[in-house]
């Protein structure tokens, strides 16, 4: 019997030093390619910088209507992050392909996996980021709007216009990634149905004399616009 | 119309339902008149627009500069109006509104007689207005064409005109109508032109402006986006020439010159400073980006004055005028709403003028106008150190 269970321990330590000898090449094959892809992407990092700043992209970024550029602490430009995001980009690409040398049937299915879902990655973060822009954007003009209609809420007014923007961009890429399912589109219809009630209720409730108020100046104003004092001025 | 081919004088009046034939008669009477040896021909400009020379007109009939804030490529008549007097081999083509002009000015006398009797290619047609009047021209247009050009051209944004045989042909013969259509014809963009080549300019008053009282815009930002708009388009184009021209001359001027003097009217200037007032509070941000801080500084001093006795600066206002040009230019932001941006400043200068200009009379409030474009001159240097190195002053 004894015989019998060192024969058995000893197959099974077979089977394991095999079991292992058969991954060493996959290991090493995998640090081989983790350490290539760290010495690319440092190499990508050095690169992006250089090429960014050489174009002033905090600048471009700033004039796309981002945060001012001196409001970015010196780790988190507009360059710092492209380039550290291409570093880690490229790490990962390593560390998936490193998991393809094993031969194994489920880390070559995770790493596809990983390689499909990635044109979706970039989408998503494409629509996130031009939501960005288009919230910049829309929140600058509604500001001016508001100004140069001398609404004393105009930034309260742009915030919120921002904010509904970039929500809506959130809910597109999250539904782009098929994350949250419907829950995303249904929590984005509460919220934005919530904002507008909202402020239709504060404007109905809170600023009814003040809209009848303004609608009845404009009224008036069309009808005999030399009543106004400042009318006397005449622009063109 | 005349026969083809047999005048010596062609007039254009856009053709408006109703309103173009007795202003066509007035000017056919008139002309014979002053020129009883001379052919004339009036020309009614129906706004169809050869396709070389842009898109379709916009429906409807022709505004005039003054109330629209500048006369658009499309909406212009001018390429009509040229092309007739080519056609026509006229010595002088003219453009009038169909509006109704001052009767007792003489007006048709003052607009073609330059050109006729005096051999000036260009005539810019300038209007007897209140101290009040005109405040873009007076703040913004008049200062900067004069500091740019070195011209003395007390209106430039006129919808009539007068233009010699020899600058119509030149006119005519203009890339810009095949390749700016949109802004080709435009009043800023045929003054710029004539202003920066050499051709004989004058001005002539032509008594008060025609038709009713020009229209209370609808969004003053708008038609002052599109106006600065513009000059700042056209400052881009011909930044060479502007740029070697130091302070101004007048130019000559024919017709009564004269500042109508005000009925009373009582200004309240508290909105104006209001308006200031916000967009200070809530554009600050935004001016950053194209104002320098001791400009915005400034303006921090001076959005704390009562209205009362508020005030800009003259160089301080010339300055915001010069900058918001450069960050047009260097599309500091998205240009309208640069541009858009800019109408509390513009208010805040109107509060400040017209508190200074309050207890002056025309010829005084005329003087006061001359100091603001002799300190737009004077500052011009700013302009050129920043158009030629914008990073150097950038916040």
């Amino acid at each position: 019997m004894w015989e019998q269970v060192k024969e058995s321990f000893f197959q099974s330590l077979g089977r394991i030093a095999a079991a292992a000898a058969g991954l060493v090449p996959g290991v090493v094959a995998m640090v081989l390619v983790l350490i290539v892809s760290l010495l690319l992407a440092a190499l990508v990092r050095l690169m992006t910088r250089r090429l960014l700043t050489g174009i002033g992209f905090d600048r471009l970024v700033h004039r796309w209507g981002f945060t001012a550029a001196d409001e970015w602490p010196p780790s988190r430009t507009p360059t710092a992050v492209a380039a550290r995001l291409g570093f880690w980009l490229l790490l990962l690409l390593g560390a998936v392909v490193g998991l393809t040398g094993f031969d194994a049937a489920l880390a070559r299915a995770l790493a596809l996996r990983l390689l499909e879902f990635l044109p979706q990655v970039v989408a998503a973060v494409a629509i996130f980021v031009a939501g960005l822009m288009a919230a910049r954007f829309l929140e600058r003009n509604a500001r001016i709007g508001a100004v140069n209609m001398q609404l004393r809420s105009a930034r309260a007014l742009s915030l919120t216009v921002k904010w509904l923007v970039i929500l809506l961009a959130s809910a597109m890429a999250l539904n782009h990634l098929g994350i949250g399912g419907s829950i995303v589109a249904i929590s984005f219809g509460i919220v934005f149905g919530g904002v507008v009630l909202a402020a239709a209720l504060a404007v109905g409730l809170g600023a009814r004399d003040s809209v009848a108020r303004a609608l009845e100046r404009k009224r008036e104003g069309e009808g005999a616009p030399e009543d106004k004092d400042e009318d006397a001025v005449r622009h063109l | 119309m005349g026969p083809e081919g047999g005048g010596a004088i062609v007039v254009g009046i856009p053709a408006v339902p109703g309103g173009a034939a007795a202003i066509a008669e007035q000017v056919t009477a008139d002309l014979k008149r002053l020129y009883p040896t001379r052919g004339a021909t009036v020309v009614l400009l129906d706004g169809e627009r050869p396709a070389s020379a842009g898109p379709a007109a916009a429906e409807g009939p022709p505004r005039s500069a003054l109330a629209a804030g500048g006369i658009a490529g499309p909406e212009s008549r001018l390429p009509d109006l040229l092309r007739a007097a080519q056609r026509l081999g006229a010595s002088l083509c003219a453009l009038v509104t169909a509006e109704r002009h001052d009767e007792g000015a003489d007006w048709v006398r003052w607009l073609v007689s330059p050109v006729l009797d005096e051999g000036f290619d260009y005539v810019c047609p300038s209007y007897l207005r209140g101290k009040y009047d005109g405040a873009i021209n007076n703040g913004i247009v008049y200062p900067l064409t004069r500091a740019l050009f070195g011209k003395r051209l007390r209106q430039p944004l006129g919808a009539e005109l007068a233009v010699s045989r020899k600058l119509a042909e030149v006119l005519l013969r203009d890339e810009e109508w095949k390749t700016d259509p949109v802004h080709a014809g435009a009043d800023i963009w045929l003054v710029t032109k004539v202003l920066s080549r050499e051709f004989r300019i004058c001005q002539s008053f032509l008594g008060r402006l025609p038709g009713p009282a020009a229209d209370r815009p609808a969004d003053l930002s708008e038609v002052l986006s599109r106006i600065a708009g513009l000059l700042f388009r056209e400052m881009e184009r011909h930044a060479p020439l502007w740029q070697r021209i130091a302070g101004s001359e007048p130019v000559p001027t024919f017709g009564e010159v004269r500042v109508l003097e005000d009925e009373g009217q009582r200004i309240d200037v508290a909105r104006m400073v209001g308006a200031f007032e916000l967009g200070h509070q809530d554009l600050r941000d935004l001016w950053s980006e194209v104002l320098p801080p001791a400009t915005l500084l400034a303006l921090g001093h001076a959005s704390r004055q009562p209205a009362t006795a508020f005030r800009l600066d003259d160089a301080l206002w010339a300055r915001i005028v010069f900058d918001f040009a450069v960050g047009y230019h260097v599309r500091s932001m998205e240009r309208t709403q640069l541009l858009k941006s800019m109408t509390p400043l513009y208010l805040g200068w109107v509060a400040g003028f017209v508190n200074e200009v309050r207890g002056l009379d025309g010829a005084g409030a005329e003087a006061r106008l001359d100091r603001l474009c002799t300190t737009f001159e004077r500052e011009k240097p700013y302009l050129i150190s920043r158009w030629r190195w914008p990073d150097r002053f950038r916040p």
